[in-house]
């Protein structure tokens, strides 16, 4: 081969080969270029490959490919088949039953609700009257009363809603909120009642002591900020219903004292017997 | 130079695979079921054969050629997916594989074909001398009568990368065909 020669490109030859497919004369082809003998001679040869001569297959040939190849099918199938059509094996670790895979979902329903009850009724905690979750904390706080049978437990109970309802009432007047503030306070006033009531009709143990202590620490609270918020706040309506409601309670609360406060004993010692004729000593 | 002329996919060739006919076809010959592999080979066999012997030129060796090209076509059908190509090219490119397989040594250059032969052998001789990649293209491109751009899509290679296969390829035959060692390919290290 002469190296002098310039080599086309291949883009070149495709060219070449594409013009000569449609019809063109190979000088056509071809074209006038620097490479145009070498490319005559790509394509000289591209012609030389497409007129190899061919034959038909003789009716033999056919036959024997077509056997083999029929027959390597029909293996090919059987092992198809086989991989394909399986019979149904137990498993190992079996699905549970349509009745217990429905227990399960009810009971992961439950514990779901559950879940969400018990944080939404903790959030309730911390809520306040002004709140959409207060109604839930209240009810929560009924279900506490409920859960605590006993008189003296459920005093102290009520000292500690009572506790709550004074920090309700703080909250409400340092908001300007005149209207809760009383609803917050009422409530102590009735805890505080209700305590009294409670712990008056108890059996006087260390336990009663304990909770009575309490509330007296607890029917103490000064109500003076409370009343110093609302002054701010200019709740003056809310201002004189809270005032009303300390002077009732004021009342009540002599009341209870006398139920909660054991009767004096008597003074110890030997009393002088009383005279014949009736005057005393 | 010769005006020999190019034939215009002179071969008899199926429809192609786009062919809702072929497909269905093919997809139960997925299957192995004996009526679609029996049809697939009654419509493809001629073809390939008349394929595999313009690049072989023996009949002996063409049928042993496409037996084996057929028995690789079981193994390989479950896998085909180039219904856009046609089942024929497929079969084309397993043959080109087949043609390309040798006991030559990996490195080694194809031995150069015998002067005394006649041209034709001569130049089947010098085709499967070429490297897998250019006698694939070549034989698709030439004796398939594929235009270019078909030939990339059926191989999964870029019309650029066609293009210079197959301008690589007729330069290792003209050197081959001329006597020439092919100076790219790496001569043994003793």
């Amino acid at each position: 081969m002469n190296q002098m020669l310039v080599e086309p490109s291949p883009r070149q030859l495709e060219d070449a080969i594409a013009r000569r497919m449609a019809g063109a004369a190979v000088a056509e082809a071809v074209g006038i270029h620097p490479a145009a003998e070498e490319l005559e001679r790509m394509l000289a040869l591209s012609e030389q490959i497409v007129a190899l001569p061919t034959r038909a297959p003789g009716t033999g040939s056919r036959s024997r490919v077509r056997d083999a190849f029929l027959q390597g099918g029909r293996e090919h199938r059987a092992g198809w088949v086989y991989r394909h059509n399986l019979p149904l094996r137990r498993a190992k670790h079996p699905l549970p039953s349509h009745g217990i895979r429905w227990g399960l979902v009810v009971a992961a329903a439950l514990m779901l609700a559950l879940v969400a009850g018990i944080s939404l009724a903790l959030a309730a905690q911390l809520s306040e009257p002004d709140s959409g979750l207060y109604p839930l904390k209240l009810n929560t706080e009924r279900l506490l009363l409920a859960a605590n049978r006993t008189p003296v437990s459920q005093a102290a109970v009520r000292l500690q809603l009572a506790n709550q309802r004074y920090r309700d009432t703080e909250a409400m007047a340092a908001r300007g909120k005149g209207g809760l503030a009383v609803n917050s306070m009422s409530a102590y006033y009735d805890q505080l009642r209700l305590a009294g009531a409670a712990l008056a009709g108890a059996r006087r143990d260390a336990s009663w002591k304990t909770v009575r202590s309490q509330f007296d620490t607890v029917e103490a609270k000064p109500i003076d900020n409370i009343v110093t918020q609302l002054q701010n706040t200019r709740q003056t309506a809310a201002l004189a219903q809270i005032t009303a409601l300390r002077d009732q309670f004021a009342k009540d609360r002599k009341s209870i004292d006398a139920k909660l406060n054991p009767p004096t004993a008597a003074p110890s010692g030997a009393q002088p017997e009383p005279l014949p004729s009736g005057a005393r000593p | 130079m010769a005006e020999l002329g190019f034939r215009q996919v002179a071969l008899v060739r199926s429809a192609p695979a786009r062919d809702r006919g072929e497909r269905d076809l093919i997809l139960r010959a997925q299957r192995y079921e004996p009526e679609a592999l029996a049809e697939l080979f009654d419509g493809h066999f001629e073809a390939l054969y008349r394929y595999v012997h313009t690049l072989v030129g023996d009949a002996t060796a063409s049928e042993e050629v496409v037996r084996l090209v057929f028995l690789r076509a079981l193994e390989g059908i479950p896998r085909y997916r180039r219904f856009e190509s046609g089942f024929a090219t497929w079969l084309e490119r397993i043959a080109n594989a087949v043609l390309s397989e040798s006991d030559r040594p990996t490195g080694l250059p194809a031995p150069l074909p015998a002067k005394e032969l006649p041209p034709a052998a001569r130049l089947r001789e010098a085709i499967r001398g070429l490297t897998p990649d250019q006698l694939d293209v070549l034989g698709l491109r030439f004796v398939a009568g594929l235009p270019a751009d078909a030939v990339a899509r059926s191989t999964g290679r870029g019309v650029g990368r066609v293009q210079a296969l197959q301008h690589r390829g007729l330069l290792a035959l003209g050197r081959a065909l001329a006597g020439e060692p092919d100076p790219t390919t790496p001569v043994e290290l003793q």
